[in-house]
């Protein structure tokens, strides 16, 4: 309890300091809330039960998944707002969107019991509202509705999770007709939060109405909640006699999705869409792995929501850097720049094989144990063989996009090739490219820490 | 030594030379690189020597106490036998010889360190791949050598068709690699185990699954029909690159891998289909690679076609094994002889290439029609390409006439047509190496200007008249053996065939006859396969991708943004946004009663 | 202190007399109106709490009861009422002051009435306040008008409804079990006026005109101390009909249903704020209806999540208006709005929380979804109407009697067992 209050009051203290500009001291306070907010690992539960009469706890406790998911959330945040700064492309309330979207992570990776985390899921998507508010107001208002319409969902199946007494994470629900219900619309609630098709509209739109850092904060952090909560719900709550079907018709869903954004990510042309299309297909993939209640392909799903937290920003950090250089977002005017950028072209590298899931990387740890997992489970092989068929297709758009834009020369004409841009522009992304390497070869601490998860 | 130190020197050793020679290469130069890739080659072939050498026989579990990083305490599975040895030795050799050569032809490009680098992952890939007894490590080295491969037919990525040819080789060996992995997956799941010896217990029914995955897998990487495009194009790619890797050694992992099968699992799937599949692709590919290559007038894209015939009559040899459980050694040995003349020539091109490519640009440098007689003023060029091109005609006492004429006789046991095709493709074998021949050292220049070659650089001297050479003794040294076969009358037939080739070209030549237009550019363009695949299959797929991925994602946006516009615009028709009429109101009032009172009526009663 | 029920009735109607005498005689002092009609509210509050428990009755007919959630509902709207008039105070006009105790006087009798007679009483005598409030204001006279009409209909309904459930002798609002048909036309005049009174569809269209056109003491004012009442108890009277069939319930619920889209979805399309939030009224009497239906068809009763919804939806309502009169004071419109929307940790999430649980909790998931869906609607026209103000206008327009409002919404958030407390 203690360190999720000081974690609070230290991302408090960002949200403040960030109000004033502070670059340094908001990264600093960022960073500390973070580190307090993994020590309360393990720290046991606390509860307070708030308006009795409807019988809605209020409790907090912190395990595997919630560490990494503050992590990530600190993580990304801090990278976020020193290259936004770096890059120029501050607004004017930029610190206080990105520390709030912070604070509202910490609380819901904290959350344990239903009502409080649907307060900071809603909290939450209103700070990355007014994120998206900052840039383009039309699409703020679409993503919200959108976004509030899933979180409507999910208020509804809480409150069929209340009427059985199942508020906490760790109880149990006898599946009879509501309990269905409530599945079902959990479901729908995460299809929309993770983007996965045919709930994706507003995912392309947003990511590309933002600029680099900001579509960082809202991919690496935002969707990567949308993992952790529907992780949450399913296997915090234990669904007893659950009809095969709706986990079929989820994992179908999820199937698809991962195809259909790989698809269109290959043969996508500007640098943002294909990284939209890439979340919709990783959305997928996480779907498909948590949906179907297995616990380790649940946790395969977690180390990809980890993985895609470090690698899409990663990737939109370098996509606004590419833009910066070459003028334009749109891979048809790239090419050959790995002989004059080197080092951003070594960084892309990271990137290209990383979305692939090649080994060394990050995805691979997470997307191998979905495939493993799912395979273990007995389902319909045909459908491990289309995640499959999706992970082949992951590695072609990865590759694609890198070799269009580093490797390949699109016609033999002489043409200025974009400089390196300077060094202090990278260190960001350097930094998340490392990390992603670190993930991939070191995959042992991440599961354990989700290994021992509480029930 | 013992496996382990096999393991370190043939594997680990040009694995951890690679980096080195990218970061040397850069930091202090070429010699550098040069330096770190001559020197770990000359290890990986002498340690390969050894290993031939060697009495070690069987499988062995080496278990590395160097694991960093992995939890576990890794176990590295090798197996001993013939088969990789050869292949191993075959690598070591080739590979040695190959870098020895690019020292001198790659003096000039400023992407050594590259270079090197790769071809020094490409060794330590393919040896491993030839060694390993375990199926995951296995297709990690395969993937391993197609990046290679990949990278270095991409080495000059500043030409646009460098880089297209680089991701066709991908893309289609990628086909076949994911069918391979399909294989790999499904026999895991029925047998869990990864080792491949262990392959020999499994059910007849999982044995043809895996074998006819890796076969597909095979058929990519051997560039065998229908999977084949990629080699002629792969020959943008440096030329010693073509020599080790598309000639010599990666071509041959699929040899390697359908050997390795046919040895395991010959006696569980013989009596399927699977055999006549093996030989028939094979036959048919020997047959219309070398009408192809009969037609071309790249030196490269001819040599291309070649070694895809080449292929061909290995994979038929390997399918009559396979039909009649018998040894691998007859292919073996072609495979030997292959690697060894098909080298050859390709280093001798280089060379051509290397000197003229300064004056005449890339694309000429390779035209036979423009290079015509350069080679007649060299006589190391002169006796290589006359040693290469011999042996590839199967003109005795070339190592191709024997291990050719065995490996027809053998193909004869098991299916007579397949052998029969196979000796038609000899003739016209022999008519497309006597025009290389013939180009290269006997014709006059069109016009004057070109000046004939006299020296050979040293290191590329070496590397071919080791090759030339070898043409001459590999058979008694190397591989199974030489066996004369008593048929001696099919001998005299297969002479007789190549000769005929040869002497019907040459007359050709000297009587200035052209083919008609039409069978030329059919031939030319190897039966317009390659132009359907791009020009009618990957627009195709393109298209169905689009409708798959963008078309179904933006349908269901249009739906939700439609839906949404008529929703809204229909409200702002029909909803009021004054203030409206009270008597209006009042209508509405007496109408919600009038309605109110009626449903109570009806119900409460 | 404590005083008879009766007592403390008259208690109550002198109190109101003397507070409405002083502001009409020192007309010229606005200050002083102001705070006269505050202290009213404050002693009646007060008051109130005090006689928790007890009824009125009058020769064995029971009038008046002072029951703890009625008691609880009303202290709350005082409090709220008290803080818009401060913060409205320069709006306070000479005519409207003498109006405000009589408005409450109103509402006590709308809330804690338990015959039909009292709440005829309550209802007549809001809506003569609240159209004299309204007559106050030049370009106001037509909402007045409107109002005063809808309030005719809707008391004359009430009246002929009343009068034929007397006649049938059912005194009060609980245990109706016969059907005859005098009782059958009572009760749906008396439900049609009601719904008249509310705004229920198709009874609404009066409803948006006011509230865009209405002054905005009057119409803050009328949404605190008529509306929420009149919801209260039509609530109670549709939970009370025990022998309610599953029919009738489908066509309440669909007349509910009717309410809250042709609320939220006009709202949708409104440009103006004022006209917005009037058709946001509309659908909370949908909202009510059919936490009505709910109640009656499961027999559970729970009057406490009806107060959380009405109090916070009609306490967001107020202070919205109140803001959105001028730019300068337009500042709190936003936390107003948000909870009006339903976001934590405002008041209005944990109401829609109760709701949506409520709705669960007793077996009907398929009300919560619907109500979820108009709650989705809602969030979007208010979120458009948020994303249009410029950022400066946003701070403007606090004061200590908005931020102690939004403290008050904030707090119920958190902890709305406050109300309890009180009740």
């Amino acid at each position: 309890m203690i360190w999720f209050v000081a974690s609070m009051m230290a991302a408090f203290s960002a949200i403040v300091t960030s109000i004033y500009n502070k670059l340094r001291a908001t990264v600093i306070l960022i960073i500390l809330s973070t580190l307090l907010g993994i020590l309360g690992y393990k720290g046991g539960s606390y509860c307070y039960y708030w308006l009795k009469q409807l019988g809605l706890p209020m409790c907090i406790a912190v395990d595997g998944a919630s560490v990494l998911l503050v992590l990530l959330s600190g993580i990304v945040s801090a990278a976020a707002l020193v290259a936004a700064r770096m890059l120029n492309e501050e607004r004017e309330q930029l610190g206080l969107a990105i520390t709030s979207i912070h604070f509202t992570m910490i609380g819901l990776a904290y959350a344990y019991s239903l009502p409080l985390f649907y307060i900071f899921w809603e909290l939450m998507l209103l700070a990355s509202s007014f994120l998206v508010y900052l840039w383009d107001k039309r699409i703020a208002i679409q993503f919200f509705i959108y976004m509030h319409a899933g979180s409507l969902l999910l208020l509804v199946a809480i409150g069929i999770l209340a009427s059985e007494k199942a508020t906490i994470f760790g109880s149990s629900v006898l599946v009879t007709g509501y309990g269905l219900v409530a599945f079902s619309l959990i479901l729908v609630a995460f299809a929309i939060k993770l983007g996965v098709f045919p709930f994706h509209t507003w995912l392309p739109r947003t990511y590309t109405s933002l600029p680099g850092s900001s579509a960082a904060v809202i991919s690496g952090i935002v969707t990567s909640a949308g993992a952790y909560g529907l992780y949450r719900l399913l296997y915090g709550i234990k669904w007893l006699n659950l009809p095969q079907s709706v986990a079929f018709t989820g994992f179908w869903l999820g199937a698809t999705s991962a195809i259909v954004g790989a698809l269109a990510a290959l043969l996508a042309r500007r640098l943002g869409f294909i990284a939209s299309y890439s979340s919709i297909s990783h959305g997928g993939f996480m779907y498909a792995g948590l949906v179907s209640l297995s616990r380790l392909a649940a946790t395969g799903a977690l180390y990809i929501m980890f993985a895609h937290g470090i690698v899409k920003p990663l990737f939109f950090l370098l996509a606004s850097i590419l833009a910066k250089q070459a003028g334009s977002d749109d891979i048809r005017d790239m090419g050959l720049y790995a002989k004059t950028m080197p080092l951003t072209a070594f960084i892309g590298f990271v990137t290209a094989l990383s979305l692939a899931g090649a080994p060394v990387f990050a995805f691979f740890p997470g997307e191998i144990t979905v495939i493993i997992a799912l395979a273990e489970a007995a389902l319909n092989p045909i459908a491990v063989a289309i995640l499959v068929t999706a992970l082949f297709l992951a590695a072609a758009y990865a590759l694609r996009y890198w070799l269009r834009v580093f490797w390949r020369p699109v016609v033999m004409v002489p043409r200025r090739l974009p400089s390196e841009p300077p060094r202090r522009l990278l260190l960001v992304p350097l930094t998340l490219a490392i990390i992603a390497i670190v993930a991939g070869v070191l995959p042992a601490p991440i599961f354990s820490l989700l290994g021992a998860m509480l029930p | 030594m013992s496996p382990a130190d096999y393991l370190g020197l043939l594997i680990f050793l040009p694995l951890l030379a690679s980096p080195l020679a990218l970061v040397l290469g850069r930091a202090i130069g070429r010699r550098a690189s040069e330096l770190v890739a001559l020197s770990a080659s000359f290890v990986v072939l002498i340690a390969s020597i050894l290993l031939y050498l060697s009495s070690l026989e069987g499988v062995y579990n080496v278990a590395s106490i160097y694991t960093p990083f992995i939890p576990a305490k890794a176990v590295f599975s090798v197996v001993v036998d013939d088969l990789s040895k050869t292949f191993s030795i075959i690598i070591g050799l080739i590979g040695f010889l190959v870098i020895l050569y690019s020292i001198s032809y790659m003096e000039r490009d400023p992407g050594y360190a590259r270079y090197y680098a790769f071809m020094l992952l490409f060794i330590a890939s393919m040896q491993g791949l030839v060694l390993t007894n375990n199926i995951a490590a296995l297709y990690a080295f395969w993937e391993g050598v197609g990046l290679c491969s990949f990278a270095l037919i991409g080495h000059y990525y500043e030409r646009p068709r460098a880089g297209i040819a680089g991701v066709k080789a991908f893309v289609t060996t990628r086909l076949g690699d994911v069918v391979f992995l399909a294989g790999i997956a499904y026999t895991y799941i029925h047998t869990h185990t990864l080792s491949l010896v262990a392959l020999k217990e499994t059910s007849p029914h999982v044995a043809s699954v895996f074998f006819a995955s890796a076969l597909i897998g095979a058929i990519a990487k051997s560039a065998q029909l229908p999977l084949h495009v990629w080699l002629p194009d792969a020959m943008e790619g440096p030329t010693p690159v073509s020599a080790l890797i598309h000639a010599a050694t990666m071509v041959k992992a699929g040899v390697y891998l359908v050997a390795r099968l046919v040895l395991l699992l010959s006696s569980l799937i013989a009596s399927t289909y699977l055999p006549s599949i093996v030989m028939w692709v094979g036959a048919i590919t020997a047959l219309y690679a070398a009408l192809s290559a009969l037609a071309q007038y790249d030196a490269k894209r001819l040599l291309a076609y070649s070694t895809i015939s080449q292929l061909g009559y290995i994979f038929t040899a390997l399918g009559a094994a396979l039909a009649i459980i018998g040894s691998v050694d007859t292919a073996l040995g072609h495979v030997i002889s292959h690697a060894v003349f098909k080298a050859l020539l390709f280093l001798c091109v280089g060379v051509v290439i290397h000197e003229l490519e300064p004056l005449l640009g890339p694309e000429t440098a390779r035209d036979l029609r423009r290079t015509a007689g350069v080679a007649r003023r060299s006589p190391i060029l002169v006796l290589s390409l006359f040693c290469g091109t011999m042996a590839l005609a199967g003109i005795p006492p070339f190592n191709g006439f024997w291990t050719k004429d065995e490996l027809i006789i053998f193909v004869s046991k098991a299916s007579l047509s397949a052998s029969i095709v196979l000796l038609i493709t000899s003739l016209i074998t022999a008519a497309y190496s006597f025009k290389l021949f013939y180009y290269l050292v006997l014709a006059r220049p069109e016009k004057e200007g070109i000046e004939a070659i006299t020296r050979v650089p040293v290191p590329m001297a070496t590397a071919l008249l080791v090759l030339s050479f070898l043409t001459l003794v590999s058979p008694i040294l190397i591989g199974p053996g030489l066996h004369l076969s008593t048929n001696i009358a099919f001998m005299g037939i297969a002479l007789a065939l190549a000769i005929t080739g040869i002497v019907l070209v040459a007359e050709a030549y000297r009587r200035r006859l052209l083919a008609p237009r039409y069978i030329y550019s059919m031939l030319l363009e190897g039966f317009y396969i390659d132009r359907f695949y791009v020009d009618y299959l990957v627009p195709s797929l393109r298209f169905v991708f689009t409708l798959l991925g963008i078309g179904m994602l933006r349908v269901v946006d249009a739906g939700l943004d439609t839906s949404i516009k008529i929703i809204v615009s229909e409200l702002e028709a029909t909803v009021p946004r004054r203030s409206g009429r009270m008597s209006t109101y009042y209508a509405l009032y007496a109408l919600g009663m009038v309605l109110l009172v009626i449903a109570a009526f009806t119900l409460l009663r | 202190m404590l005083l008879e029920p009766e007592l403390s009735l008259i208690t109550l109607t002198l109190i109101v007399l003397v507070c409405s005498l002083v502001s009409a005689l020192l007309r010229s002092r606005k200050l002083v109106a102001a705070l006269s009609s505050l202290v009213a509210l404050m002693l009646t509050a007060v008051l109130l709490i005090t006689q928790k428990g007890k009824t009125i009755t009058v020769d064995g007919l029971p009038l008046l009861s002072f029951d703890k959630h009625s008691i609880a509902m009303l202290v709350l709207l005082l409090i709220s009422s008290s803080l818009i008039i401060a913060l409205l105070w320069r709006e306070i006009d000479n005519v409207v002051t003498p109006l405000i105790p009589w408005t409450m006087y109103a509402s006590i009798m709308i809330a804690l009435s338990i015959n039909p007679a009292i709440l005829i009483l309550g209802l007549e005598l809001g809506a003569l306040s609240i159209t004299g409030t309204y007559l106050s204001h030049k370009g106001s006279e037509e909402s007045a008008v409107k109002y005063f009409f809808t309030s005719i209909l809707a008391g004359a309904l009430i009246i002929a409804g009343t009068a034929l459930l007397i006649s049938n002798h059912v005194y009060s609002f609980t245990g109706i079990s016969t059907a005859t048909p005098s009782l059958i036309f009572g009760l749906t005049f008396l439900i049609t006026g009601l719904a008249l009174e509310v705004g229920l569809a198709p009874f609404h269209p009066w409803l948006p005109d006011v509230a865009a056109n209405a002054p905005v003491l009057g119409i803050t004012l009328a949404i605190l101390l008529v509306d929420a009442p009149t919801l209260y108890v039509f609530f109670r009277l549709i939970s009370a009909a025990k022998a309610m069939g599953q029919i009738l319930a489908w066509i309440l619920a669909i007349l509910a249903a009717a309410s809250m889209a042709i609320g939220e979805f006009s709202a949708l399309v409104q440009t103006s704020i004022r006209r917005m939030l009037g058709f946001s009224m509309v659908s909370d009497a949908g909202y009510t209806l059919l936490l009505g239906v709910a109640c009656a068809l499961s027999g559970i009763v729970s009057f406490n999540v009806v107060i959380y919804f009405i109090t916070s939806s009609n306490m967001a309502l107020a202070l919205a208006l109140a803001s959105a009169r001028d730019k300068e004071t337009i500042g709190p419109i936003v936390p107003a709005l948000l909870s009006l929307m339903g976001l934590p940790p405002f008041y209005g999430f944990t109401a829609k929380l109760s709701v949506i649980t409520f709705f669960a909790r007793i077996g009907y998931p398929w009300m919560a979804v619907i109500a979820s869906f108009f709650f989705l609607v809602a969030a979007a026209y208010v979120m458009r109407y948020l994303m249009t103000l410029s950022r400066d206008s946003v701070l403007k327009g606090y004061n200590i009697f908005s931020l102690i409002y939004v403290t008050i919404l904030l707090l119920l958030g958190l902890y709305p067992g406050i109300i309890n407390l009180v009740g």
